[in-house]
């Protein structure tokens, strides 16, 4: 069951994600969801490559003087990937949702400083394969939970008149606001923890993530009842 | 045991979040309610503002008839009775041809007066001719009376709004002529209608004994409702006024691009 929370579920709940995003993308042809939906095709499939790469079994994939080799020294590349490809992924996502020009430029300056930061770290001190760092990793986290607030501010300041359950970005971003606070929290624990207590850390990080993305998925199968009802 | 405290922090954290989120939905409902009564009150402010002008407007229309029934229609037909009791019997026969063909002539334009007038009767004015036909047969009646010299032009290709912003429209140039009839003492009236690309224009001019805008004696219903429909309707209005220098009102109506288009299919 440990290992299950460990290991499965994580690309469980990328897989939920996925199916939630593909089906409201092939409803309504939102192109945010399409990205959303490649984002999550994206991740699932880097965090894959760097952990099999670093499997015995492929560490000799590449000959030892490749360019190559590096990958399979060690899966922290990926996460730093991940972690530049985040930035701009949410960036545009809620530069997109957000329709007030002053949130929409502090959405754009949080991005140019991440993006500052992940330079400054991963390439100018070459930490890009050899270190994972969670710091910075949190902060991400924390970017990403300011954008949410930015959108469940402008929701308050625009009502509509449909049912606000009915919408799939708002449960897309309950779901954010929930998944990247918890992270945020993990990450930063996560660096000075034990081996068995990582364990637990993650499992916890993967079952947030899972109950997020069948949040995502269930309120899709619902919205239809709430679109018919007024409130 | 520290090593269960990340996971209890985080699960408080969460709980925290999800209550937040509850609350959130919850004042937004609350909100949206409160957000649906005032448009719905809004609503029905228009509807009472629009019903309101149809009625003026029926009334004005009526009024702008007997008018017409009484000094057009009326005039001619006493002018044609005056010929009749003058006809002499005795008189040479080209003379009296001259004559019946005069009396045929005027009877002809009063027939096609009642025409003209039941027609007007019989559509809702607003509705069946548009609100630049509209414009148009008020002119006339205006231009008949014979009491002011007038001028109307209309720039750009027309085009139409929703029914009820053409009546609004047209109520409030009613309005105001009537005004000019009123108060002015003008001896011109210069309307200026525009279908311009961005925008719909509506400036009548007089060249009467103008007053002052800004005296709050001189706010009747009549400028008040100016006023007050031309907002609800989205349309700028501009009141110029100098008491010796004539009058000048402009309603000006923005058009949305989806309008448009509308008006050019
Ligand atoms: N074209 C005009 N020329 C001169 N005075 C005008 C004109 N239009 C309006 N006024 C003045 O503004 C006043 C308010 O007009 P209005 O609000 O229509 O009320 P009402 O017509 O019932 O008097 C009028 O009494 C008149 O003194
Ligand atoms: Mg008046």
């Amino acid at each position: 069951m440990r290992s299950f929370l460990i290991n499965e579920l994580e690309p469980i709940a990328y897989a939920t994600y996925m199916i939630a995003l593909l089906l409201q993308f092939n409803q309504y042809k939102h192109e945010r969801h399409w990205v959303l939906f490649l984002y999550y095709f994206f991740a699932a499939t880097v965090l894959y490559a760097g952990i099999v790469l670093t499997e015995d079994g492929y560490t000799n994939l590449f000959p030892k003087n490749s360019k190559w080799h590096i990958l399979t020294e060690g899966n922290n590349w990926s996460y730093n990937l991940l972690y530049i490809v985040n930035i701009f992924v949410f960036s545009w996502f809620f530069y997109i949702l957000l329709h007030d020009k002053l949130k929409k430029r502090m959405v754009a300056v949080c991005c140019v400083c991440n993006v500052v930061l992940f330079t400054y770290v991963d390439i100018v001190f070459r930490k890009f394969f050899s270190d994972f760092n969670s710091t910075i990793y949190g902060l991400v986290f924390l970017t990403i939970v300011l954008y949410t607030l930015l959108y469940l501010h402008q929701l308050l300041r625009d009502i509509k008149e449909e049912n606000l359950l009915a919408d799939f970005d708002f449960w897309l971003i309950c779901g954010y606001v929930l998944y990247y606070l918890g992270s945020f929290v993990i990450v930063i624990y996560y660096q000075n923890a034990g081996e068995h207590q990582r364990g637990n850390i993650w499992a916890m990080h993967n079952i947030i993530l899972f109950i997020c993305s069948l949040m995502l998925l269930t309120a899709y199968f619902r919205i239809p009842t709430y679109q018919k009802r007024p409130l | 045991m520290p090593d269960a405290m990340p996971i209890i922090l985080v699960s408080f954290l969460l709980l925290v979040v999800a209550i937040g989120i509850i609350m959130l939905v919850l004042l937004y409902q609350k909100k949206q309610l409160q957000y649906i009564n005032e448009k719905e009150q809004l609503k029905a402010s228009f509807e009472k503002e629009i019903l309101e002008s149809k009625l003026e407007m029926q009334e004005q229309t009526m009024k702008n008839i007997s008018q017409e029934v009484h000094d057009n229609i009326g005039q001619v037909l006493s002018l044609v009775r005056l010929n009749i009791n003058a006809l002499d019997c005795n008189e040479s026969k080209p003379v009296m041809q001259e004559k019946i063909k005069d009396l045929s002539r005027l009877t002809g334009k009063v027939i096609q007066d009642l025409r003209d007038l039941s027609k007007s009767l019989h559509s809702d004015t607003i509705t069946e001719k548009g609100l630049i036909g509209a414009i148009e047969y008020e002119f006339d009646l205006l231009k008949k009376s014979g009491a002011f010299a007038t001028s109307l032009i209309i720039e750009g290709e027309p085009y139409t709004f929703p029914d009820q912003k053409e009546l609004i429209l047209f109520r409030i140039f009613q309005e105001v002529i009537n005004n000019i009839i009123k108060h002015a003492q003008a001896s011109l009236i210069q309307v200026r209608v525009c279908f311009c690309i961005d925008k719909f224009m509506l400036e009548i001019n007089d060249d009467g004994q103008g007053f002052d805008v800004n005296n709050t004696t001189n706010n009747g219903l009549g400028l008040k409702n100016i006023r007050n429909r031309s907002q609800l309707i989205g349309a700028l209005h501009n009141i110029d006024s100098q008491p010796g220098k004539g009058t000048m009102i402009k309603i000006e109506l923005p058009v949305s691009y989806t309008n448009f288009n509308q008006a050019m299919v």
